[in-house]
């Protein structure tokens, strides 16, 4: 059965007189609930309609983005106009086979079907466990479930209509003693339904705990350190300071970034694998087709030790002679589809953490990622919250704990792996060229690294 | 679409007390540049309408972008204010509203041939000099239109034109890769590719020279664009958000000197063709000039009307948003005034010390309380009063209410970047830490 949005779109797709076009249309309903100290900030639904169409001549491109579906075949015909203008000087759309397809998803506790009731509940009662605990100053408690269909039709004969559905919910403290101000957070988020946002109570009362005793913890000294580093800030390390530099749309472009990404290098130890993998069921880094309407798939970046891997959208794919990975996501139908990750995560392998942790005299446990930043090679992050290591065992909390370094330097310098893996998709995600938050996970098993460089007094 | 408002308007009224719509409509085509060509040419259009209402002493609402789900809006509003935050404000009625220059029709006029024929003047100016350089570049011009109609007899539209010119150089020098940024938004024309071009070339040339710098405390000049990231503490401290949430270090603080004489802050709606400014706040109420920080002294902070009434003062006309978003205090335009001296004077008169054009890592820290700890991205050190070479892998690191008690010196040139409108800060004894041991 033919609905009337497919209709508009042929019609759209039918006045292109391009190389190729892409329609890509988008229907929304998101509901958002959020405290900050004993105010309700935001609550209630929202629903939006809109799309682009894509252009696509001899390699230049033509975008045309709009809310007003009835002005779809101007916008068509613009797109395509602004695509000749571009006057590329040539190049090609990687292959890829047009897909018919119709993704539904059918949840047993669909967000949008559960009543506004329950989704303030739930926020108001993270958020009073958070504001009972003393010396604590704010909160803010966020939840967010969003419902998507997205219909992709091409001129190579491909017609998707995809469903997503996200749920998740971040919750944050701040405590402040005089002018000494501490915050810690955290968050969940995935495709499952609403049941992804249950049972934290445990873990929104230790983000509370967390930033009051952070008041009292010791700024860390500066110096080279023996780390172990958790699930989460690993996993946002594999993605930020290595995931980024496999996007083929930053590559090809740069002979000399290609050098030093050549495929077949050695990256680290044996035990060193990162994947991208956009096919994990229920992670929020999973769809089934990319904004270009590429299947996603599993991609190992690095396998035991060795760069075997990039990730493509059709025009990066095609511009370096290689296979696209389903890997060109936007973040809504205001952007062009860019290279971006799914699921990136490092492999598990067979250390406990109290194995990993023996044999250290003196070194940081840090845990959780507070905010980092890279610029290729170079990263800094920040732990949201970090330990002294001192004979084997976890110590004091102490603040402030920035690990920064080489990118390259750091994966040759991990020395254990562990066998405790976690995903985590939460509620933020990547950003990338003005476009973020995108759905994304992150993972890792616990890894431990030598010589990492700790910021600090 | 006017007309459209008012229908709505009428019909939530019959199911709240008190009703406001805001409509937000724009275009927006930019032209943009990837490693030295033509990219892509896109065109945006935007528009949205967002429904707030009182309703039994609650605040709710919901936006949506498709005008013929007026039912469904209006439900969901409803349905919004009976969770809603108890309203401590009452939307303003018609008012006079100050004029203020956001149009320009240049921009309106300005083709999408003349944006490709100067972006690619700019990739020629600079690749004809420095062919390594990588240029990325993006030029765009927008306009907008925002209508407020409120049932409290305010029904007033303004249109703004915005202008944007952003170019990225991008290098390898020594086995490290430089970014350089040059870039500038307003509301009116100004098309000042020579001014990049001969930026970019300059930093470039000075960028290839790889310069030791010791581990030390020393002078540290903040160009207007790097100082964005320290001034974005401020941006939170007098935010009445954080104020009333009891999270701002600046609580209780108004009339104490919290920073050196030299500083004098203030927030500009009105600004001439600032990428801020507007004749009316996000609803509804007149935009203003509020003062700050006068000669190191906390004057105030900065509100919209449901925060203030929280707190039981006046709004300052700040409340920000987008049409599916609720009204929050946020900057206008963010304004520093300027010192007396040049920045050649300001260079000349470090012996030793660093000048940062960019840094990465803002905000990583705990800002709000002050703290900054970035990386120098893209600076230049000081011998005996000359730039003589770039320093990487530099971080400088302090608290902003402790190092802006301690400037040296102001620069008299002011440059407007992203809603900041600064000039360069020279601050004394800052720490600066490298890999020089």
């Amino acid at each position: 059965m033919e609905g009337p949005m497919e209709g508009l779109i042929k019609k759209a797709l039918k006045v292109c007189d391009v190389d190729y076009a892409e329609v890509h249309i988008e229907e929304r309903l998101t509901t958002r609930v959020s405290y900050a100290g004993k105010e309700m900030e935001d609550v209630g639904t929202h629903t939006t309609l809109g799309g682009n169409v894509r252009a696509f001549s001899k390699g230049g491109w033509g975008f045309v983005s709009f809310n007003d579906t009835s002005r779809i075949q101007e916008c068509a015909k613009n797109a395509c106009m602004q695509a000749k203008l571009v006057e590329g000087k040539g190049g090609k759309l990687a292959r890829s086979e047009p897909v018919k397809d119709t993704v539904r998803v059918e949840l047993a506790d669909d967000p949008a079907g559960i009543p506004l009731e329950q989704k303030e509940k739930i926020t108001r009662s993270y958020n009073d466990i958070i504001l009972k605990s003393e010396k604590i100053k704010t909160s803010r408690v966020r939840y967010q479930d969003s419902r998507i269909r997205r219909y992709f039709f091409n001129t190579e004969g491909s017609e998707i209509i995809e469903e997503r559905v996200y749920c998740g919910i971040g919750y944050y403290a701040v405590a402040r003693d005089g002018s000494n101000v501490q915050i810690s957070f955290d968050s969940v988020g995935g495709t499952e339904g609403f049941n992804t946002v249950f049972n934290q109570e445990a873990d929104v009362e230790r983000v509370a705990k967390e930033a009051v005793d952070l008041l009292k913890a010791e700024k860390v000294k500066a110096g080279k350190y023996t780390v172990i580093v958790d699930q989460l800030l690993a996993g946002v390390f594999a993605h930020e300071a290595f995931g980024h530099l496999s996007e083929s749309d930053f590559l090809y472009r740069n002979e000399r970034v290609k050098k030093i990404m050549e495929l077949g290098k050695r990256f680290g130890p044996d035990e060193l694998s990162i994947v991208d993998d956009g096919t994990l069921l229920g992670e929020r880094g999973y769809y089934k087709y990319d904004d270009e309407g590429v299947m996603s798939q599993k991609t190992y970046l690095i396998k035991d030790g060795i760069l075997v891997g990039r990730l493509h959208s059709r025009e990066t794919a095609g511009k370096m002679g290689e296979k696209p990975t389903g890997n060109a996501r936007c973040i809504s139908y205001r952007f062009h589809p860019i290279v971006r990750m799914s699921c990136t995560f490092i492999e598990p392998r067979d250390r406990s953490l109290k194995e990993m942790l023996s044999g250290i005299k003196r070194g940081i446990y840090a845990k959780g990622a507070y905010g980092g930043q890279t610029q290729l090679e170079m990263f800094t992050f920040s732990a949201r919250r970090a330990y002294l290591i001192e004979d084997g065992k976890i110590g004091p909390l102490t603040r402030d704990v920035v690990l920064s370094g080489n990118v390259f330097e750091t994966l040759r310098n991990i020395e254990a792996f562990g066998n405790d893996i976690e995903l985590h998709g939460g509620l933020g995600g990547c950003g990338k060229d003005g476009q973020g938050p995108l759905p994304t996970s992150t993972g890792s098993p616990h890894v431990r690294i030598k010589n990492v460089i700790i910021g600090g007094k | 679409m006017q007309a459209g408002a008012e229908k709505i308007l009428d019909k939530a009224l019959k199911r709240a007390d008190d009703v406001e719509i805001y409509y937000e409509e724009s275009e927006r085509t930019p032209v943009r540049f990837k490693t030295d060509e033509l990219y892509s040419i896109d065109v945006k259009h935007t528009r949205g309408i967002g429904l707030r209402v009182i309703k039994d002493g609650k605040i709710g609402f919901s936006s949506t972008s498709d005008p013929s789900r007026v039912e469904g809006l209006i439900d969901a509003a409803v349905e919004s204010a009976r969770f809603g935050q108890e309203a401590k404000f009452q939307f303003p009625g018609k008012s006079e509203f100050p004029e203020v220059d956001i149009y320009d029709k240049k921009v309106i006029d300005l083709a999408t041939e003349t944006s490709v024929k100067e972006g690619k003047k700019l990739i020629s100016m600079i690749k004809e000099k420095e062919p390594e350089v990588k240029v990325d570049a993006r030029i765009g011009k927008a306009v907008s239109r925002i209508s407020i109609i409120n049932s409290r007899g305010l029904n007033f539209s303004f249109d703004k034109t915005y202008f944007t010119y952003f170019v990225e150089g991008f290098l390898l020098a020594n086995g490290s890769f430089v970014w350089i940024f040059e870039g500038k938004s307003r509301c009116s024309l100004s098309m000042e590719t020579e001014r990049f071009a001969k930026e970019i070339l300059w930093k470039t040339s000075l960028a290839k020279k790889d310069v030791d710098i010791p581990n030390k405390a020393m002078p540290v000049l903040f160009m207007p664009d790097a100082l964005t990231s320290l001034l974005k503490a401020f941006v939170l401290g007098v935010n009445g958000k954080n104020v009333q949430k009891g999270s701002s270090p600046l609580i209780g603080r108004v009339g104490e000197k919290v920073l050196g004489e030299e500083v004098t802050m203030w927030d500009d709606g009105l600004l001439e063709c600032g990428i801020g400014s507007s004749p009316m706040d996000a609803e509804g109420m007149p935009s203003t000039r509020t003062p700050l920080i006068e000669e190191g002294v906390l004057k105030g902070y900065i509100f919209d009307l449901q925060t203030a009434g929280l707190m039981g003062l006046e709004t300052t006309g700040n409340a920000a948003r987008s049409y599916n978003s609720m009204p929050i205090p946020g900057v206008s335009n963010f304004c520093v005034s300027p010192g007396t001296s040049s920045v050649e004077e300001m260079i000349r008169s470090i012996k030793e010390g660093v000048v940062v054009y960019d840094v990465l890592g803002g905000g990583q820290s705990n800002l709000l309380a002050g703290d900054f700890s970035v990386n120098v991205s893209l600076g230049f050190k000081v011998e005996n009063g000359e730039m003589v070479g770039r320093v990487k892998d530099v971080m400088v690191a302090g608290n902003v209410y402790d190092v802006f008690k301690r400037i040296i010196d102001v620069g008299k040139e002011v440059e407007e970047v992203w809603g900041f409108c600064s000039p360069a800060f020279c601050f004394g004894d800052m720490k600066v830490a490298s890999k020089t041991k």
